[in-house]
């Protein structure tokens, strides 16, 4: 397995990370910034530079390239694998077509046969990612090593993209599948956020729209935990996201995090299903903890055959670390040592098994990491 | 150096070979942080500050509920998903003495049950013995299955609900309900011991009534022979208006007699109907005819308004006879001079048939409705020191057509007037058609 990893910013231009001397890759993953991709020049430089490889990348809320965590960059990695083959899957959610539906066809669109895990991104704004993984289980099985994140825009919640050998568009999702007994995935997810405060029910919801809490509307208890801060709604309510599980089944939780909120129906949007008659929680973050999270993440998909990790950070947890975000890689980077690259980029929700279930579910505000290898 | 400050020297390279450092960028970067730091401690404080809030609001309603499961009647009890005592009040220590010390978090049920088993303190008989009663309890704590009962051997009975919570636990409500078996017990005996004694009055009427009809057979059949002169002339005209008060008086009572007779016979069920197809119009007839002269006397106007082709009714003759003459008996009795009774019949709705007897009487107030439909009610009554009679007729008259599968219903306004509605259901009515086959 070789790789080559370049990154584009507007200062330097495109510059090569490292090289193995790949001949012939067969994948390039991309984590662009969502303006730097707006005239599509270059998604057709990158393209110049692997003609015969599979493109596939989405818009993100920060890039991550190496160590660093960057804003306004493009982080690319070409892959050319030894004997894994890879199959490659595009849907979108045009047309009022459901979440679940589109997740099911993009499943349906990878051969069975051989299939030892799947990597999906997916438009994070018009796609409801529960209910993604559902439709994706639902054709796969709810065993499948299935991994992923939703692409970001910043922290401005507008139009996010996904792009499979095209210049991402929004509304978009896409999934590789990879094949053969030679490959090796790891997978790890780690929060590190701390529930406060009472427990409360969710007595009023509709898919990813939260009404209402105990009865009262949810958005002025967020205001009230934000103080200052919520003159910066939505992007300040990912300080404190929601962690929900069902009536007697706190083990089964969900961190669920904030993307938009309407002032006038006092309701807020969240990344993921908030089903009615759940236990909410409001969670707060620490430094120190969410750091500890990532590198939990990482112990936990750290295999020895790891050459490539893929970052799936929360844009919650960049928009409290702020300088500090480098730091939850670095602590990535210290268990996955040096023989590992790291890519990846900061999302609006994450798809991986959760810290205390081996099924795939979609979280927020966590740090997710898929590592790849061959034996 | 700290970590964050290489990073941001390494960030503010003049270009990424050299060592070179772009100060305004640099500072940039460094105000930057310091700035996420202040706003990360706002945050933080903002947060600790609501939380702080939300612990006391939720302190309040923990020493509420607390309160409330203290001063419950009942004992309460949460067992973990483990089994174990999780949360108690006094209550339930008073309730098991013998193992009151074992009333503390932690517990296990069955150690508890354990102590219990071996104290001696429950009796285990219904269900065998006390390794039996053991497994029967612990299955259906686990398995609960609506409320059950214990029985201790110092006498008491303890009442269980134990239902399963969300997270694997038990809510349990434990209640000593000895008094309230001890009044259910004493109430079940006061009203078998008063139903025993309705027979025994029951039958001692029936009895008597049987004994007294002999001689009263002598007094009518003879005080009749009198007045016939049968034997010969009695003398002083006084001795035959005499004889005439004894026969009127012994056929009042032996009416009165009979009605006791068939009240009982009611009573303990052994009155059995003798049915067929009678003519209502003829039956009314008949009893109106026995009455007409005491209404005339009163000056009372008796109207008749039935139908002439009402359908035959299959009753008991008699019965019905008897009804009648009760009613209109009670209106005479209770209407003044110059007023007037109705006797009327007519096909219901839902193919019934009803008499209704009207007047415009004194009325029955509110309060006495349900004494005058009482046996011998009316003898509780300021009425019968005025008007006479027992007060059997009414509810005889009512128990009769109930015999009949129907129903006796009075309306009345006091001052007004009463109605009373004999009901007779739908299978009675004969078809019209085959009125005269029958009649």
């Amino acid at each position: 397995m070789k790789l080559e990893q370049r990154l584009w910013s507007s200062r330097q231009g495109w510059t090569l990370l490292g090289s193995d001397r790949p001949v012939e890759p067969s994948l390039v993953l991309f984590f662009a910034a969502a303006r730097t991709l707006d005239d599509g020049a270059r998604f057709a430089e990158l393209r110049g530079f692997y003609p015969s490889a599979s493109l596939i990348g989405c818009t993100t809320g920060g890039e991550i390239a190496g160590a660093d965590v960057l804003d306004g960059s493009i982080a690319a990695t070409a892959v050319e694998f030894a004997t894994t083959r890879l199959a490659f899957a595009h849907e979108n959610v045009a047309q009022g077509r459901s979440s679940l539906d589109a997740g099911a066809s993009l499943a349906a669109s990878l051969p069975k046969a051989g299939l030892r895990g799947v990597f999906v991104l997916s438009d994070g704004v018009r796609v409801n990612g529960s209910e993604l993984v559902r439709g994706v289980q639902r054709v796969l099985g709810s065993d499948v090593a299935l991994t992923g994140g939703l692409a970001g825009d910043g922290a401005r919640f507008g139009a996010t993209r996904v792009g499979l050998d095209a210049n991402p568009a929004p509304g978009h999702l896409a999934a590789i599948g990879f094949y053969g007994d030679g490959i090796r995935l790891g997978r790890g997810s780690g929060g590190g956020w701390n529930t406060v405060g009472p427990e409360r029910i969710v007595t009023r919801a509709e898919g990813n729209t939260l009404f209402d809490l105990d009865d009262q509307p949810a958005l002025d208890l967020y205001k009230h935990y934000l103080g200052p801060e919520a003159a910066d709604l939505p992007a300040s309510a990912l300080l404190f996201p929601l962690r929900i599980h069902p009536a007697g089944r706190p083990e089964a939780g969900l961190v669920r995090t904030v993307i938009g909120v309407d002032e006038e129906r006092k309701a807020m949007t969240f990344a993921g299903s908030i089903p009615t008659g759940h236990v909410a929680q409001v969670m707060l973050g620490h430094f120190d903890d969410l750091i500890g999270g990532a590198g939990r993440a990482a112990r936990r998909a750290a295999i020895p055959e790891a050459k490539l990790a893929i970052l799936v950070s929360c844009i919650g947890r960049k928009l409290l670390l702020g300088q500090r975000t480098a730091d939850e890689v670095d602590a990535v980077a210290e268990v996955l040592d040096n023989t590992c690259r790291l890519t990846g980029f900061y999302s609006y929700g994450e798809i991986a098994p959760s810290e205390t279930s081996p099924c795939s579910d979609l979280h927020n505000q966590t740090m997710t990491i898929t590592t790849i290898g061959e034996a | 150096m700290h970590k964050l400050l290489r990073r941001q020297l390494r960030q503010a390279r003049r270009d990424p070979t050299g060592d070179a450092v772009d100060l305004d960028r640099l500072l940039a970067l460094v105000d930057a942080a310091y700035c996420e730091i202040d706003r990360e401690r706002r945050y933080t404080a903002h947060a600790h500050r609501v939380m702080a809030e939300e612990h006391e609001a939720l302190n309040a309603r923990l020493s509420r509920l607390r309160d409330a499961i203290s001063q419950m009647g009942a004992g309460f009890a949460i067992w973990d998903a483990q089994d174990r005592l999780a949360l108690s009040n006094d209550r339930l220590k008073e309730l098991v003495p013998g193992v009151a010390e074992l009333i503390k978090p932690g517990t296990g049920f069955a150690e508890l049950l354990a102590a219990e088993a071996a104290g001696g303190m429950v009796d285990p008989a219904p269900h065998g013995s006390a390794a039996e009663w053991t497994s029967w309890r612990l299955a259906r704590h686990r398995t609960p299955a609506g409320p059950l009962q214990m029985v201790y051997t110092d006498g008491r009975l303890l009442q269980v609900w134990e239902e399963r919570t969300h997270e694997g636990g038990i809510v349990g409500l434990y209640a000593d309900i000895s008094e309230t078996r001890r009044i259910e017990d004493e109430l079940r005996r006061a009203k078998e011991t008063a139903e025993a004694a309705n027979r025994t009055k029951s039958e001692f009427l029936a009895n008597m009534s049987h004994e007294l009809r002999t001689p009263l057979n002598a007094i009518i059949g003879f005080s009749e022979a009198m007045i016939g002169e049968i034997k010969g002339p009695l003398g002083d005209p006084k001795y035959r208006d005499y004889a005439g008060d004894i026969l009127a008086g012994g056929k009042h009572l032996l009416e009165l007699i009979s009605d006791i007779l068939d009240m009982s016979r009611i009573e303990v069920g052994r009155y059995e109907l003798h049915e067929e197809w009678i003519d209502v119009a003829e039956a009314v007839d008949t009893a109106v005819r026995l009455l007409r002269a005491r209404a005339e006397e009163s000056g009372i106007r008796l109207r008749i308004d039935i139908a002439p082709d009402l359908p035959p009714l299959y009753a008991e003759h008699r019965a019905v006879r008897q009804i009648l003459i009760n009613l209109i008996g009670n209106a005479v009795k209770f209407t003044k001079r110059d007023g007037s009774i109705t006797i009327d019949a007519a096909l219901l709705p839902d193919g019934g048939l009803r008499v209704r007897v009207s007047d415009t009487g004194i009325g029955i107030a509110e309060d006495h409705m349900p004494l005058v439909l009482k046996p011998f009610g009316q003898v509780e009554t300021a009425l019968s020191r005025k008007h006479g009679g027992v007060g059997l007729g009414l509810p005889l008259s009512k128990r009769l057509a109930e015999l009949h599968g129907g129903a006796l219903e009075i309306a009345s306004t006091p001052g007004i007037g009463t109605a009373v509605d004999i009901r007779f259901p739908r299978q009675r009515v004969g078809f019209q058609q085959l009125r005269a086959a029958f009649i």
